[in-house]
C-alpha cells in the first residue's frame, strides 16, 4: 500500500500534461467505456448496445441491467482503448460510476476500474451518475456557471443549481415516476413498442397536442418537484372510456407528450427565474425529445433564458460524461481508495 | 396449495390506498415479502408509498423503481422496493441479484410480481389491485403463509375500527 501511495503522489506532480481518463459506466442497462482527454475531448466513447461493439469486440446484446455487464465490460474497455489508439499505460486515471444504480451492475464497473487502478498504479475516482449527466454538455460546449441543470431520463427527473464543476444544489425531483418512465409506460400501454420516448414523439407528429387536456402536475405553485404518475393514469382512464382508433391514439400521444413537456419546460424556467440564472442545460434520455427542445428554446427566448442540450448520444447513459466528471473531481483532489463501494442511492447536492 | 385467508377492500381514492398501505406497513417486522399485481395506474406505487410511511420512511422518498429495478431504503427496518416491470423470463430476477434481497433482513415489496410469479417465494403476501373506475380500486390481499394470515386479521380489525370511529 505504501508503494501504491508513492506512485500516487509522484503522478500528481505532472498530472496536467495530457490527463487521459478511462471512464466506465455500468449503472443501468448499457456497459460503457470512454477515453477522455482533459475532461473535454472524446478520444473514444463506446456503449455495449452499439452494433459495432458486438461485431468488432465480441460483446453481447444487453437484455437489461444485469450481470450481463460482466460479459461486456472487458470487450467494451478494450474497444475504447483501441479506438483511441491508446494502451492502458497511457491512462492517467480511472473514473467510474459509483452510484446511484443497481449495486450488482455498478460493482462490475467498479471492480474493473479498481483492477486497472491497482495494477497500473493510477488514481481511482468514483463518480455520481447524475453529475455525469449534468456535465455531459461540456463535451461539446462551454456553458458559463451558474446554470440550472435538469436531468430527465427513464430513472431520474431532477433539477439542480449548478454553480461549478463540482458544486451542485438539488432543487427538486420526482415524487413518483420519472419523465422517461411515463413515456415508456404510456407507449407500452398504447401498444406502441419500444423505446417509448421515440415512438411517442414520432406518433405525436400526426396528432393534435390540444386534443385532450391531460393533467399537468405542478404540485404547488412554484414547486420544483415533479409527479408523472397522474398523467399516466389519466391516459389509462381516457383509453378505457374512449377506445380510440389510430387517429385517436396519435392525439393521445401528442396530448400526453404536451402535458409532460409543459411541466418540464415550466419547472426548469421557474427554477432559472427563482435563482436568477439565464442558462439552462437539459440532459438525460428525455432531453432528446424534439418537442421539449423546441418548446424550451422558444419559451426561454422570450424570457432571456438560453437552453443548452447535449447531442442525443451524450444525453443517454454513456461513459464519456463520467470521464468529464471524474476529471473535475480529480482536479479538486477527490479520489477514492480501493475500498470504494457501490451506492444504490446517492443523492447529489443535498 | 389451498388459498388461505384473503381480504378484499374497495379503495375510493389514491389517498385511501396509501392509508391502507400505511396500516400494513406499521405491522411489518422484517423478513416479509409482499408481491403486488395490477395493471398500469392501478395504484401499486401509491400502496408502496403508504407501506413505506408505515415503516417510518417519508412519502417523498419512495419513487418508482421500474427503471432502476431495485430501490433500497435504509432505516431501522430496511425496505427493498423491487420492480419486475422490465423483466421477462424466469432467470431475469436472478440476474439483477433478486435472491440476495429475499434472504436479507428487511421488507421486500415487488411491483409487477405477476410478470415473473415463479421467482416470488411461495410464502408471501399477494396483493392484487384492480381498476374499477377513475379513482376507485379493488384491493385483494391473499396470505400464503401463517404470518400473513395474522397480518390480514389485524389489518381487518384496524380498518373496521377506523371506519366505525369515523362514523361516530
Amino acid at each position: 500500500m505504501v508503494w501504491y501511495d508513492n506512485i500516487f503522489e509522484e503522478f500528481e506532480c505532472n498530472r496536467d500534461k495530457r490527463m487521459i481518463i478511462l471512464a466506465i459506466e455500468t449503472s443501468c442497462d448499457d456497459t460503457g467505456a470512454a477515453l477522455i482527454e482533459k475532461g473535454k475531448k472524446i478520444l473514444s466513447n463506446l456503449v455495449s448496445s452499439q452494433d459495432e461493439v458486438h461485431r468488432k469486440y465480441g460483446g453481447v446484446v444487453p437484455e437489461l441491467a444485469s450481470r450481463r455487464h460482466l460479459e461486456n465490460i472487458l470487450p467494451v474497455i478494450r474497444g475504447s482503448l483501441e479506438e483511441a489508439h491508446k494502451s492502458l499505460d497511457e491512462i492517467d486515471a480511472v473514473g467510474v460510476t459509483k452510484g446511484p444504480g443497481l449495486v450488482g451492475s455498478l460493482l462490475v464497473g467498479i471492480s474493473a476500474a479498481k483492477a486497472i487502478s491497482y495494477t497500473k498504479g493510477i488514481p481511482l475516482v468514483g463518480v455520481n451518475h447524475l453529475m455525469g449527466h449534468l456535465l455531459a454538455v461540456f463535451l461539446e460546449e462551454d456553458v458559463p456557471f451558474p446554470f440550472i441543470g435538469m436531468v430527465a431520463s427513464g430513472g431520474h427527473t431532477a433539477l439542480y443549481l449548478v454553480e461549478g464543476f463540482t458544486a451542485f444544489r438539488f432543487l427538486g425531483g420526482t415524487r413518483d415516476d420519472a419523465a422517461g418512465e411515463a413515456f415508456d409506460k404510456v407507449a407500452k400501454y398504447l401498444g406502441l413498442g419500444y423505446p417509448g420516448g421515440r415512438v411517442i414523439e414520432d406518433l405525436a407528429r400526426h396528432g393534435n397536442p390540444c386534443a385532450i387536456s391531460f393533467p399537468r402536475a405542478y404540485i404547488a405553485k412554484d414547486s420544483l418537484e415533479f409527479s408523472f404518475s397522474g398523467v399516466k393514469t389519466a391516459v389509462v382512464n381516457y383509453v378505457r372510456s374512449h377506445s380510440p382508433g389510430y387517429d385517436g391514439i396519435a392525439d393521445i400521444a401528442a396530448s400526453f407528450q404536451e402535458a409532460v413537456v409543459d411541466v418540464l419546460v415550466n419547472k426548469v424556467i421557474w427554477a432559472a427565474q427563482r435563482h436568477g440564472v439565464s442558462r439552462v442545460v437539459v440532459s438525460g434520455g428525455v432531453a432528446s425529445n424534439s418537442r421539449l427542445r423546441e418548446r424550451l428554446e422558444q419559451q426561454g427566448k422570450g424570457l432571456g433564458i438560453k437552453a443548452y442540450f447535449p447531442s442525443p448520444h451524450l444525453c443517454k447513459d454513456n461513459a464519456a460524461m463520467i470521464g468529464v466528471a471524474a476529471y473535475h473531481l480529480f482536479k479538486e483532489g477527490k479520489k477514492d481508495g480501493l475500498d470504494m463501494g457501490a451506492l444504490s442511492r446517492w443523492p447529489l447536492g443535498r | 396449495m389451498a388459498t388461505k385467508k384473503t381480504l378484499e377492500i374497495i379503495s375510493p381514492t389514491p389517498e385511501q390506498t396509501e392509508k391502507i398501505g400505511t396500516l400494513l406497513g406499521e405491522m411489518l417486522t422484517g423478513g416479509e415479502v409482499i408481491a403486488l399485481a395490477g395493471e398500469l395506474g392501478s395504484g401499486k406505487t401509491t400502496l408502496v408509498k403508504g407501506i413505506a410511511q408505515g415503516m417510518g420512511f417519508k412519502e417523498q422518498e419512495v419513487v418508482s423503481p421500474s427503471f432502476t429495478l431495485i430501490n433500497e431504503y435504509d432505516g431501522p427496518l430496511p425496505l427493498f422496493h423491487i420492480d419486475f416491470y422490465r423483466l421477462e423470463g424466469e432467470k431475469d430476477p436472478f440476474e439483477i441479484g433478486f435472491e440476495e434481497y429475499i434472504s436479507a433482513e428487511g421488507v421486500v415489496v415487488i411491483e409487477w410480481a405477476d410478470r415473473v410469479p415463479q421467482a416470488v417465494p411461495k410464502d408471501s403476501l399477494w396483493i392484487t389491485l384492480r381498476y374499477l373506475e377513475a379513482e376507485r380500486r379493488e384491493i385483494v390481499m391473499r396470505a400464503q403463509a401463517d404470518r400473513y394470515e395474522k397480518i390480514i386479521e389485524e389489518l381487518k380489525k384496524k380498518l373496521y375500527n377506523r371506519n366505525s370511529s369515523q362514523k361516530t
